[in-house]
C-alpha cells in the first residue's frame, strides 16, 4: 500500500512471527517505511525480517523497487550463507528510521525484505522469542 | 541502466579499475571501507561510512551505474 507521511517514529516495532504450528521457530518482523529518494511523500509501508546474519542495510523485492523506481546505482559482490559470491544490483532508497529519513543502499533480492546489521548499527534490538513476542529497535544514546 | 553495459561488463570493468588503478593508492587504514567506482571515468568515492560515500557518488556521477567493493575483502556484504 502507498502511504504518505509520517515516516516511522523513534522506535521501530514488530513481532516474532511463528512459522509453524506447533510454533517451534519463527522470525522477527518489523514495520518500515520506504520511498524513492526524490519522492519522499510517496512511500510504502512494509514488513521486513530482522536478519542479524545480513551485514548490509536493506533488501527489497524487485517489484517493490520497480514500483517506486528506486535508482539503480551500483552492482557489487556479496556472499551468501553457503559461501557463494554473487553480483547483486544495489539501488538507493529513502527509509524512515528512528524518526528520521535516511538514504541507504538497497539490495535487490527476490526474498522477503531484510533489515540488516548496518541499519541496526547504534540501536538496541530486543525481542521476546515467543509467538507474537514484541520486537523493538530503539536508538542508543551516543 | 544508464551505462548501457550488462552487469557482467560492469563487474569486469569495475574490478579491473579497482585492482589496477585504485588499490595501489590505498593504505592499510582503508581496510573495511566501502568504495563506489564510476566505470566510465574511474572516479570513485571511499568512506568508512558507506552511506556517506554513496551519497557523494550519486552527486558526482548522477544517472550512472557503477561498481562497489569493500577494501580488503572479496565481497561487500554477507547476506544470511
Amino acid at each position: 500500500m502507498a502511504d504518505s507521511y509520517p515516516f516511522t517514529g523513534p522506535t521501530i516495532s514488530g513481532i516474532v512471527f511463528a512459522l509453524d504450528d506447533p510454533p517451534l521457530t519463527g522470525k522477527p518482523v518489523v514495520r518500515i517505511t520506504v520511498a524513492n529518494p526524490s519522492e519522499p511523500r510517496r512511500a510504502i509501508t512494509l514488513d521486513a525480517t530482522v536478519d542479524t546474519g545480513f551485514t548490509g542495510f536493506l533488501t527489497l523485492r524487485p517489484d517493490v523497487i520497480a514500483q517506486f523506481s528506486l535508482p539503480h546505482i551500483i552492482n557489487r559482490p556479496a556472499v551468501l550463507a553457503d559461501g557463494a559470491i554473487g553480483h547483486y544490483d544495489v539501488h538507493v532508497g529513502r527509509i524512515g528510521w528512528h524518526g528520521q529519513q535516511r538514504l541507504v543502499p538497497v539490495y535487490e533480492m527476490d526474498s522477503d525484505p531484510l533489515v540488516g546489521m548496518a541499519l541496526l548499527w547504534n540501536s538496541r534490538l530486543t525481542m521476546d522469542v515467543v509467538p507474537d513476542g514484541a520486537v523493538t529497535i530503539v536508538p542508543m544514546l551516543s | 541502466m544508464a551505462t548501457g553495459k550488462a552487469p557482467r561488463d560492469i563487474s569486469v570493468v569495475g574490478r579491473a579499475i579497482y585492482q589496477e588503478r585504485i588499490m595501489p593508492n590505498l593504505s592499510p587504514s582503508d581496510k573495511g571501507k566501502v568504495i563506489f567506482i564510476d566505470i566510465e571515468t574511474g572516479g570513485y568515492e571511499i568512506d568508512g561510512d558507506e552511506c556517506a560515500a554513496m551519497i557523494r557518488f550519486m552527486e558526482r556521477f548522477p544517472n550512472t551505474v557503477g561498481w562497489s567493493e569493500r577494501v580488503g575483502y572479496p565481497y561487500v556484504d554477507r547476506i544470511g
